[in-house]
């Protein structure tokens, strides 16, 4: 089955290399400042600023996940190949800020709690949360069909994002280990400045990630095209 | 909480640093070799090198 109604098959728009580098620095500029300016915690001493690598990885998790919902859902209203590359491009992306928010929560937890990993609501619903997107990964490398793969991968897709609020919402809900959610008006500025850097820092490095891996997965479509075209025309010649 | 804490817990720290830096490091790499290549045979399929 064909669904190429929207010129998936044209070559896509290259990322520009500029805002690579733009997202590259500002990530080095960021790390830096927060690491260099934030004093050590009083009851958490220099562990603090372990919250300036876990926190921005767990957000650009639930971001990126919630590209996959938009796309997956525009794939199927509008059939359009695009939003299903997107979507993947997103979901792989976002499983491996996921599988890092994991092991920086580990590293976090052993210190604090005296445990590596409990099995409490925050903990297991993001573990589950990364289990699905491997699986939509995983699913998507053994169907052929592109018509398939997007219906199958957008609702699996579908599925995994709606746990997205339940890992958010996950720490009010139960009771967990795992501390509430930091806001603005519970950090001191000098711990905020530095979040919010970090913050925009790794949504920008995983929003041009998930573009060149858009653009990588256009261009493979776009040479798949090519070939069977080509193909086509040596049969025919 | 274990003496990591009131020691400052530098080396859980540098380590979730080392962590971080390295898998978005081999992440970059991916997807920038990734994209060139597709690019590359894109290009080759384009000018017709891939014709049966």
């Amino acid at each position: 089955m064909s669904i190429a109604p929207n010129n998936s098959f044209d070559p896509p728009r290259p990322a520009p290399a500029a805002l690579g580098w733009l997202a590259f620095l500002f990530f080095i500029f960021t790390q830096v400042y927060a690491v260099v300016t934030s004093p050590a915690d009083a009851m958490m001493g220099h562990l603090q600023k372990m919250m300036y690598v876990h926190v921005p990885a767990a957000e650009v998790t639930f971001a990126a996940f919630g590209v996959v919902l938009l796309a997956s859902l525009h794939f199927l209203w509008k059939e359009d190949e695009r939003a299903d590359l997107l979507a993947a491009s997103a979901a792989e992306v976002g499983s491996l800020f996921c599988g890092l928010t994991l092991v920086l929560g580990m590293l976090w937890g052993r210190p604090t709690w005296g445990v590596w990993w409990s099995w409490d609501a925050r903990l297991t619903s993001t573990l589950v949360l990364f289990l699905i997107f491997v699986g939509y990964l995983s699913l998507r490398s053994f169907v052929e069909d592109p018509h398939r793969r997007g219906q199958w991968s957008a609702a699996v897709g579908i599925l995994g994002a709606i746990n997205v609020p339940i890992v958010f919402m996950s720490v009010k809900w139960w009771r967990t280990l795992h501390q509430l959610p930091s806001n603005p008006r519970s950090l001191s500025p000098e711990y905020l400045r530095g979040l919010l850097l970090n913050l925009a820092a790794f949504t920008l490095l995983a929003a041009w990630f998930i573009w060149r891996r858009y653009e990588a997965a256009r261009y493979e479509r776009s040479a798949e095209h090519a070939s069977q075209a080509a193909a086509l025309g040596g049969y025919d010649g | 909480m274990d003496n990591a804490v009131t020691n400052g817990g530098i080396g859980y720290v540098v380590a979730s640093y080392v962590i971080t830096w390295v898998v978005l490091g081999a992440m970059l790499a991916r997807v920038v070799g990734a994209a060139r290549r597709a690019r590359a045979e894109y290009e080759q399929a384009v000018k017709g090198e891939f014709r049966t």
